[in-house]
């Protein structure tokens, strides 16, 4: 009984220690930004549908361009590169699809007025 | 406007901030600094956006209020448009009625007009008759006259009784005497307004005196003769001329018989008689009384 519990101890320790060794590992190279990467992709997708490549082509194809080099640096398995021009990529789309609708409604008041 | 964005902005803005200020990496404080910029852009376009929109819901708005008071107004002007019609259309129809009721009286004068014509053609038929009645009893009494041997004279017809009507010498109606003198009184009983004047004559044989005598009796058997066939004695006046106004020569026993005469004067139809001119041979007259 004693030796039977023993050896669990061992076990048990030796589970605790691969858990932290593998805890570090995944501290150590950040996670692969696919959730970021999507989310890249569907702000570029709406400020396309905005009409961003009309009324604010230098961001849109800013966004275009950095998430293909997110998608290559997550290919070289540089995640936090990828996360980083991924992140980027979004707020460009999302400020030419901004700009887009901005500009769109500055127009309407004008043909109002 | 912009709670959202600009909240995102603003936490962007912290993770740079808090980034720099623990020394991290340089790559990574540019990084959260880019995206901390661009959310900051992003609340900007997007306050815009809203800004905009609500320009064009006020300006909406705004066009619709207009629009809806030009359209209470165009409602007004409707009613008050419908309004002038109903106003105009009575008018219309009491013109309508008016012009109605002239054409009625017109009729009505038409009508009276009409009988008017009737009644004048009627007046003018009777006035015909009264014409033709006129006209006949004028050939009437032209007829009358002539059977009475009158002769037109310039005081009126004359109707000449003569002496073969007498006994010789006397003042007494022979039978065909009394039936000229029926004629007379009938035609003065036919026309009332006339009047006679009975004149004896003689032949210049004898005294004047005797003469003027016997012509005086002679004119008045003839009026007695009359006042008996009811002639109103009124309308009978004689004179007795004797020898004067002679109508043939004295010389011969023809002459004297047609100067033996009495004549009867018939008056106009108001009883006047033209006065007799003295002849040349006139010696005097004598008035009886």
């Amino acid at each position: 009984m004693l030796i039977h519990s023993r050896l669990y101890r061992t076990r048990a320790t030796a589970y605790r220690v691969a858990l932290f060794a593998l805890g570090l590992a995944a501290c150590a190279t950040s996670p692969a930004p696919t959730e970021q990467v999507a989310v890249a992709r569907a702000a570029i997708a709406d400020a396309t549908a905005a009409g961003g490549g009309e009324y604010s082509p230098a961001q849109l194809r800013n966004a275009q361009d950095k998430l293909a080099r997110a998608q290559r640096a997550m290919a070289d398995q540089d995640n936090a590169r990828a996360r980083a021009l991924a992140e980027e990529a979004e707020v460009d789309a999302r400020l030419a699809a901004a700009r887009a609708r901005s500009v769109k409604a500055q127009r309407a008041v004008a043909e109002v007025d | 406007m912009a709670g959202l964005e600009l909240g995102q902005a603003d936490e962007a803005l912290r993770r740079a901030e808090a980034a720099w200020r623990d020394h991290d990496d340089a790559r990574v404080v540019d990084h959260l600094a880019y995206l901390a910029q661009q959310r900051a852009a992003i609340a900007v376009d997007t306050a815009r956006q809203r800004a905009a929109e609500a320009a064009v819901q006020t300006a909406n708005a705004e066009r619709n209020r207009i629009l809806l008071i030009s359209r209470t107004r165009e409602a007004e002007r409707a009613q008050r448009e419908a309004a002038l019609a109903q106003v105009q259309s009575a008018d219309a129809q009491r013109r309508a009625e008016e012009l109605r009721v002239q054409a009625e009286n017109a009729q009505q004068q038409a009508v009276a007009a009409r009988q008017d014509v009737t009644a004048a053609q009627a007046q003018a038929a009777a006035s015909q008759l009264q014409t033709q009645d006129a006209e006949a009893r004028a050939r009437l009494l032209a007829a009358e006259l002539r059977e009475l041997q009158a002769q037109p004279t310039d005081r009126g017809m004359v109707i000449t009784l003569s002496d073969v009507l007498f006994d010789t010498g006397r003042a007494e109606l022979k039978p065909g005497g009394v039936h000229v003198v029926q004629k007379v009184a009938d035609f003065l009983t036919e026309y009332p307004q006339r009047t006679v004047a009975i004149e004896g004559f003689t032949d210049s044989v004898g005294s004047d005196l005797a003469n003027r005598e016997l012509s005086e009796r002679r004119a008045a058997a003839v009026r007695y003769a009359l006042i008996d066939m009811h002639v109103d004695p009124s309308r009978i006046t004689i004179v007795a001329y004797g020898k004067a106004y002679p109508v043939a020569s004295n010389e011969t026993t023809a002459g004297r018989q047609q100067n033996r005469r009495v004549e009867v004067v018939i008056s106009d139809e108001n009883g006047v008689i033209g006065r007799r001119r003295p002849g040349p041979e006139t010696i005097g007259t004598y008035q009886p009384h």
